[in-house]
Order: C-alpha cells, then sequence, then structure tokens
C-alpha cells in the first residue's frame, strides 16, 4: 500500500523543495530538543499524577502535529471519496509503523545498552502491575474495530464508541495514585524533571505544564519546517526523492515519539516505559483516530494531487 | 475524529464507507496489533517477540504484494499464541495485574 500510494506521490515529489538544508542547523535541534522537554515534563509529572496519565498526555502531544492535518484530510474526504483512501492509509499505515518498528526499536536499544553498561544481556522487557492498564486498554478499541472492519464502514455512532473506550481508559488511569517514593531516590531523573518537581506548591504543577506547553508548542510549529529542511537535506545528499517520501518522512513523522522511546530505552531500567508510551499512542490512534502523518505534511507543502492508488 | 469530521464536511450522517482494499489494508492493522497485545498480555517483550514484530512488518513493507499472504503468516502466528495460552503455556497476566491495581486504589 505504501508504495501504491507513494508512487502516485512521484509526481507531486518531482518539484523541488523550497527549504534549504541548511534549515536542518536550526529545525533538527528544535525537534530533538522539543522532544526531550516534553520526555522530562512526563517524567517529572509522574510524581504528581498517575505514570499512566502522564504518558498519556504525553502521547497526545507526541501526535499534536498530525491532529491539524488528519482534520484537514478527513474533511476533503468528506467532499472528495477519493480522499478516503489517503484517510486510511495514513491511519494503517502509521499503526503498523508504530508496532512494527517503535516497539521493537526500543527493545532492541535496551538490549544494547544493557549489554554496554551493565554488561549483562537483556531478557524480557518487564513490565509492572501498572502498566496493565494500558495493555489491556488496547484490547477495546482493537476489538471494537473488528466489528467495524466486518462491517465494512464508520460512523458517527462507531466514534462515540471510539471516543467511549478512550475516555473510560483515561478515568482509570486519574484513580492511580502517582509514584510514592521521594523524587531523591530516583538518581536518574533527569536534571529539568528534577528542577520542575523541586518547586513548592502551585509552582510546582506550573513548572510541569509550563514544559508539556512549551515542548509540545515547539513541537507543533517546527513539524513542517522540519520535515521540509529533512527532505532538502536528502535532496542535497543525493538521496532520491521517492526513497526519502517512501523511507524517511514516515519514520520522521513519528520522530517525538521515537526520541523520548529512545531516551527512556537507553536507561534499561525505563524502557518498560518507553513501551508503554508507544502503547498509549497506539491506544490514542485506535480510540480517537488521530493519525494523518507528517508526510501528508509534506505532500501538502508540495501540492501533490492527493490521489492514491 | 476522522468520522466526525467527514459527516461534518460531506454535510451528512451517512457513515464513511471503506472497499474491499481499505478493509484488507485495516485488518493487516487489527491482525499485527492483536498479535503484538498477545506478546504483551503475558506482561513482558522477549527478544524473540520484538524481532518477529519487525520482520513481518519489514516484509509487508518491502513487499507490498505479499500483503494478503501476510494475513495468514499473522493469522498463523496469533493460532499459535491463543494455542500456547489455552494449553496453559502462556499466562494471562495482564488480567491479575490490572485486578491487584484495580483492587489497591479503589
Amino acid at each position: 500500500m505504501k508504495f501504491f500510494r507513494r508512487n502516485a506521490h512521484l509526481a507531486a515529489v518531482g518539484l523541488s523543495p523550497g527549504a534549504s538544508p541548511l534549515t536542518a542547523l536550526w529545525t533538527f535541534p528544535s525537534m530533538i530538543g522539543a522532544a526531550f522537554i516534553v520526555a522530562w515534563a512526563a517524567e517529572a509529572a509522574e510524581f504528581l499524577i498517575s505514570q499512566g496519565l502522564a504518558l498519556a498526555v504525553l502521547a497526545l502531544i507526541q501526535t499534536l502535529p498530525e491532529f491539524a492535518v488528519e482534520a484537514v484530510i478527513a474533511w476533503k474526504a468528506g467532499k472528495d471519496p477519493d480522499m478516503v483512501h489517503l484517510a486510511i492509509a495514513n491511519f494503517t499505515g502509521s499503526l503498523r509503523l508504530l508496532t512494527g518498528v517503535g516497539w521493537p526499536m526500543i527493545y532492541a536499544v535496551a538490549a544494547y545498552f544493557s549489554r554496554k553498561r551493565r554488561g549483562k544481556k537483556l531478557g524480557a522487557i518487564a513490565l509492572s502491575d501498572d502498566h496493565a492498564v494500558e495493555v489491556l486498554g488496547l484490547l477495546p478499541p482493537l476489538g471494537y474495530f473488528v466489528l467495524v472492519w466486518a462491517k465494512g464502514n464508520l460512523s458517527l455512532f462507531d466514534a462515540v464508541i471510539l471516543t467511549g473506550t478512550y475516555v473510560v481508559y483515561l478515568w482509570v488511569l486519574l484513580r492511580l495514585p502517582p509514584r510514592e517514593e521521594m523524587i531523591e531516590e530516583d538518581e536518574e531523573l533527569p536534571r529539568v524533571s528534577r528542577w520542575a518537581l523541586s518547586q513548592k506548591g502551585w509552582r510546582r504543577w506550573a513548572a510541569v505544564l509550563g514544559l508539556f506547553v512549551v515542548g509540545g508548542a515547539i513541537i507543533y510549529v517546527v513539524a513542517e519546517p522540519f520535515l521540509q529542511s529533512m527532505l532538502a537535506l536528502s535532496v542535497a545528499l543525493g538521496m532520491e526523492q521517492f526513497v526519502f517520501i517512501q523511507w524517511v518522512a514516515p519514520f520522521l513523522s513519528e520522530f517525538p515519539e521515537k526520541t523520548s522511546a529512545f531516551a527512556w530505552a537507553r536507561r534499561v531500567t525505563r524502557a518498560p516505559v518507553a513501551l508503554m508510551n508507544m502503547v498509549s499512542s497506539n491506544i490514542n490512534q485506535w480510540g480517537v483516530l488521530r493519525h494523518a502523518r507528517g508526510d501528508l505534511l509534506l505532500e501538502r507543502r508540495l501540492d501533490g494531487p492527493p490521489s492514491v492508488r | 475524529m476522522l468520522a466526525v469530521i467527514y459527516c461534518w464536511s460531506a454535510g451528512s450522517t451517512a457513515p464513511l464507507p471503506f472497499d474491499d482494499f481499505q478493509r484488507h489494508e485495516i485488518l493487516l492493522t487489527i491482525l499485527q496489533a492483536f498479535l503484538g497485545w498477545l506478546f504483551l498480555v503475558s506482561m513482558s517483550l522477549s527478544a524473540f517477540e520484538a524481532a518477529g514484530l519487525f520482520v513481518l512488518w519489514l516484509i509487508q513493507f518491502l513487499f507490498p504484494s505479499l500483503r494478503h499472504e501476510m494475513l495468514y503468516v499473522y493469522g498463523a502466528w496469533i493460532s499459535i499464541e491463543v494455542l500456547l495460552i489455552l494449553v496453559g503455556r502462556k499466562p494471562l497476566r495482564a488480567f491479575g495485574a490490572f485486578g491487584r491495581v484495580w483492587r489497591a486504589h479503589r
């Protein structure tokens, strides 16, 4: 499907990207920085709200840039039935990327650093009891999608049910407590998270919220120039544009999730949390259907014909 | 969200229809996610399982023409996992863990 879809985009890609490869000098660090800021915010938030809820908020922010784009695609699909293909293609493609590449990547990173840092072979990534909420939270929207598949369409009623499963998932997470151990006990807690938590009273909440807002805003604003600069860079390096569209763009559009997951997986002890970050993304994609990815941002910019097949 | 905006834009409450091709894509995605879920329901992810998810993804990505065959591959692996659960070789730890968490914070 990806090949069908993206080959159809080759005509669109004949246009040269407007950005200079040098813009990567600011977009790349900005994106990495923003991904880290929201990850630090989530790690600090675990001491204020349950870890699962912190991860759910993180997952929502990480997919923020796609939210606006998806709305555009869905709107166009309402006017032009051909666009339905694009909407479905992106929904399925990004979910498969998350499970098929994201989850294994976490394992690979944790295994590598376990061997390198501790000289120990990583067995399985073991989840803690709390993570059962994410694991079981994946089942209701997934199960309901079997029904959607069987009847062959997606109605407003389905949207209500699917959103309902997501609300229940958040409601369960709201009941769980924040981490109980003392902040000082967690030696691995990043400095920024530690700083936010060192504030007193309402300032503590404000600091954590502020990190989420700042990081989220940067991700939202930088997403498109980031993708543009990566395209320009790949062209400058002699990479075929279709290779970029087929292989690189989908990966880049999940970049914030991959960054936080990588940062946590390399600490090995936090690999289960990295995995739950991804699972939480899976849940919100199945449940709230926010799924158009960055390759669409790119396409929109290139004014390509949004046709599929 | 897709359905809501679609209906709003189309100006009707008619559902968003899928054709056979789209249904196929959705089924493939459901099967992959369900296999992943079956891996996690034991509350752990092993090297073998992680590698399996990646290899299957890579095959369907590199060879989109094999998409139909991939349905059977995912289906077969799912069957094996379900069989392991039925004969008690694979514990469904997630349900027990959820029960403990739920009771502790009621």
